[in-house]
């Protein structure tokens, strides 16, 4: 009876998800913001790593694999964490629902995590689309290969990467609602925040190796360092990936934990301190 | 009325609407905390990028520069164009249209108001990515500098206007409409990589990516900063800018009247949740 | 000359399926020094009424004119002499206080340095705001909030004030002193008008000089609210208490003007019926018993202008503003 009522929660969370992040325009206007907008991002890490080799007069596709891939994997953690870092916020301030969703029996962390089931979805019609038209346009223009080939890739991996980084991302979300259920200063600034340090430390366009030795300490914690590692080894077949596996699982059961434990503190302070319904409007 | 009085009221409006920006900005420290800091994340990662690739020092800075001249950009996008429609959701933009103000005035206030704050930000990145990366800028001809940089700023500014009036008239619409318009500027306008001398853009897009006066204003700062370039290597950047400021400012005036008019004969210039 | 006129206005917005008509054909005129209170229920056409007349929206047909400029092609002229308060909204800015809200808004209106000083001190201290004048504004409740609203539609001392539902959701001490300055208001100088819109009988009736109803886009009656109460003189009210009467309908029951229902959680069914005579009083009761009705009280009173309402609309207003 929980699970079912849990369950229901959860696809309404979605269910409002999809409405809200999608229902401003028609749907073919729609699709084309969630595909131009990362492809756009995706290149521009391309162009660098052209220009950047012609400057340099050495063209390393395999560095450029690592780029191209990290870039267009790293649209998973960036959607999570935008659309859940404002979520409190708006569901507060703008739509005024979340001193309803709270005051349901048992509600507020499925809602939420219905809402990363919505994201995750708009995140891999994205990735599709960036993957696919990306790898189009830099090997008929550029001259880029890849280098993927599709008998080769370990697809039972990479399903399993992105169901994890799903759930580890999921619960990232859940850490940044934790952290706007009692703060206003960072309702606008911690998703920027959060991408921001994600994709300078996860080793996303660049190994983390080349990083100063602290910042390498904080990037080899993260889950998305791992979870890229784990989409590069699965798109390329090859690899030892049982160490990045169990380092992923790992993190992310330590995130799990950690974000799970923070949002009940931070419920019951938001609580304490009439936060639930406040709004901050500046 | 005189056309000194009306300049009075209009530089009331200006000093009023500028003077709630640096209020903010005063009040609330960490947006511009945040507001250095985020951009240097991305900043950072691309110059560690041309690092692995090996690419010239010269990358470096062009990144610094690229990087310090979005925030002026995401100033006009998101501090003024956008403004318009924020207003309307918290009830102001109708007490703005019903007073006897020009809304040309308004906006140059918003803007005046952020650039302030905007400036502090592009300083403060410069400075940083100096501090943390090996970057060497030399300034070729000051004089060039300015006028490059006063150019950029009033045909930026200018495109601002002109968005302002879209998302009068559009709302909602409008605004995924510039996040998703976004990205595209950062690759055509070059922010992180030169595009004017890149052999992989064609010339058609060069000759678009003229057209967003970040482009040509970017470019003309590297050169001067960076390539150690003179006033003569930044004229045909000069004349462009020029170009696009005078289309573009009075262009907006126009439009920002017109959309108003739609919006008013449409009923949605009170609308919410459009 | 009038304050405000207008002749055949008609507002038609343009929806998926079918047009809505918010305004159709409404002539109406606002003296010199009176305070006009515009009463309907929710989606009449109030607001929409309001929006024309201070310039923000563009009538589809028919003139209007604020203080003799026309609202389509001498806006300009109109906004330096009116200002609009809408109730249920508290526009400035959040991070400001009071004080550099209200001087914010003195800067829109063209005030000098000193005469905004001036304006901004006196309004605080007629608003009561002293103890709050260096508290930002997103600090304030909600009720002190519409009070710096209102302060903010005096700053430039208009001719003609838009006062659009001003006591929204405001608690009665408040509402109260809102009231009674916007009256006072308008009687220290003849040359000044408000246009008041409510769905509040009792507001409408305390302070309006003249009432007109609006129902569907249309003026359906515009009178002092003692004439209008005059109006009912023939017709009589008749209040009645019943159980059983949830699902109680009068539409084939001859004489009735206009009636409202109100059920309560207690199964005591709340009925006011205005009756075109007294003779109709038996068949509303054998009406009333026929439909299983176990009358618990009834008595006539005298008509209040709700009454008059129901006459010409068929139906009353709710408290939140919904026909009822």
């Amino acid at each position: 009876m929980a699970i079912a009522n849990t369950a229901k929660v959860m696809a309404q969370g979605a269910w409002i998800g999809w409405k809200v992040e999608s229902n401003w325009t028609d749907p073919f206007v729609f699709l084309a913001y969630m595909i131009a907008k990362p492809m756009a991002s995706v290149l521009m890490i391309g162009l660098i790593f052209l220009i950047g080799s012609d400057a340099a007069g050495v063209m390393d596709q395999q560095f450029f694999f690592y780029a191209f891939t990290g870039a267009i994997f790293f649209i998973y953690p960036t959607t999570l964490a935008i659309s859940l870092g404002y979520l409190m916020h708006e569901d507060r301030a703008k739509y005024e629902v979340l001193k309803q969703i709270y005051i349901a029996p048992e509600s507020l962390k499925p809602y939420i995590f219905g809402r990363v089931i919505a994201s995750s979805v708009n995140a891999t019609v994205s990735v599709i689309a960036a993957f696919v038209t990306g790898t189009v346009i830099f090997s008929t223009f550029f001259g880029l290969d890849l280098g993927i080939n599709v008998l080769e890739v370990n697809f039972p991996l990479l399903v399993g990467t992105i169901l994890l980084g799903i759930i580890a991302f999921g619960f990232l979300g859940l850490l940044l609602c934790a952290i706007n259920l009692v703060s206003f200063k960072l309702q606008h600034s911690l998703s920027e925040y959060t991408t921001g340090f994600l994709f300078l430390l996860s080793g996303v366009v660049f190994p983390v190796s080349v990083l100063p030795v602290v910042a390498q300490e904080v990037g080899y914690a993260l889950p998305t360092t791992y979870f890229l590692n784990l989409v590069r080894s699965s798109l390329s077949g090859s690899g030892e990936f049982t160490f990045d596996l169990a380092y992923m699982i790992l993190s992310t059961a330590g995130f799990a934990v950690m974000a799970t434990i923070l949002f009940k503190i931070a419920e019951q302070k938001a609580r304490q301190k009439g936060m639930i319904d406040r709004k901050a409007e500046y | 009325m005189g056309i000194a009085s009306e300049a009075v009221d209009h530089g009331r409006v200006v000093y009023a609407r500028a003077y709630v920006r640096l209020k903010g900005l005063l009040r609330e420290p960490h947006w511009s905390i945040a507001e250095v800091i985020i951009p240097m994340l991305s900043i950072s990662a691309y110059i560690y990028m041309y690092e692995v690739l090996d690419a010239p020092n010269e990358f470096l800075g062009f990144v610094i520069i690229g990087g310090a001249m979005l925030s002026f950009w995401s100033n006009v996008l998101w501090g003024m164009s956008s403004q318009f429609y924020w207003e309307k959701e918290t009830g102001m933009l109708e007490l703005y249209m019903i007073a006897p103000i020009s809304r040309m005035a308004v906006l140059i206030g918003m803007a005046m108001g952020g650039i302030i704050n905007t400036t502090i930000r592009a300083i403060s990145i410069i400075l940083i990515g100096t501090f943390l990366f090996p970057i060497q800028f030399v300034i070729g001809d000051l004089s060039a500098l300015i006028i490059i940089f006063v150019l950029t700023i009033v045909a930026l500014y200018g495109m601002g206007i002109l968005f302002a009036s879209l998302f009068l008239l559009y709302g909602r619409e409008a605004t995924h409409m510039a996040d998703l318009m976004q990205e595209p500027i950062y690759v055509l306008s070059g922010m992180y990589y030169p595009v004017l001398s890149s052999r992989f853009f064609p010339t058609a897009i060069k000759f678009i990516a003229t057209a967003i006066p970040l482009t040509l204003g970017i470019d003309g700062l590297r050169q001067l900063v960076i390539l150690g370039g003179d006033f003569s290597s930044v004229i045909p950047h000069m004349i462009g800018l020029a170009v696009l400021a005078s289309v573009l400012v009075p262009f907006s005036y126009i439009a920002l009247r017109k959309m108003e008019n739609i919006s008013k004969r449409e009923g949605r210039l009170t609308l919410r949740w459009q | 000359m009038y304050a405000v006129e207008t002749n055949s206005l008609s507002r038609i917005f343009k929806a998926k399926g079918k047009p809505i008509v918010a305004l159709k054909n409404v002539d109406l005129n606002i003296n010199y020094g009176e305070i006009l209170g515009l009463l309907g229920a929710n989606g009449a056409g109030k607001t929409t009424f309001v929006k024309i007349l201070a310039t923000l929206l563009l009538p589809s047909e028919g003139k209007a004119s604020v203080y003799g400029f026309d609202v389509i092609k001498q806006a300009k002229q109109i906004r330096k002499i009116i200002n609009l308060v809408s109730g249920g909204e508290t526009p400035g800015y959040g991070i400001l206080t009071v004080r550099e809200n209200l001087w914010f808004f003195s800067q829109l209106y063209g005030l000098s340095g000193n005469l905004a000083k001036e304006r901004v001190k006196q309004l605080i201290h007629d608003m009561e705001l002293e103890e709050y004048v260096e508290t930002r504004m997103h600090k304030l409740s909600t009720g002190f909030k519409q009070r710096l609203n209102l302060a903010r539609g005096f700053i430039n001392d208009p001719k003609v004030l838009f006062l659009d539902e001003p006591t929204l959701g405001l608690d009665v001490i408040n509402a109260k002193h809102i009231r009674k300055y916007v009256k006072d208001w308008v009687r220290g100088d003849k040359s000044r008008a408000v246009l008041l819109t409510t769905h509040y009988m009792a507001e409408a009736e305390e302070i309006c000089d003249r009432i007109a109803i609006i129902y569907n886009g249309t003026i359906v009656a515009c009178e002092t609210p003692q004439t209008l109460k005059a109006s009912m003189e023939k017709s009589t009210v008749v209040r009645i208490e019943v159980k059983n009467g949830s699902s109680l309908s009068f539409e084939n029951v001859s004489g009735i003007i206009g009636s409202s229902i109100d059920s309560n959680s207690n199964g005591i069914t709340k009925i006011k019926v205005v009756l075109d005579d007294e003779s109709r009083i038996p068949a509303l009761v054998s009406h009333l018993a026929s439909n299983g009705c176990k009358i618990m009280s009834i008595n006539t009173s005298e008509p209040s202008l709700e009454d008059v309402y129901i006459k010409y609309v068929g139906r009353g207003i709710s408290t939140d503003g919904h026909s009822k």
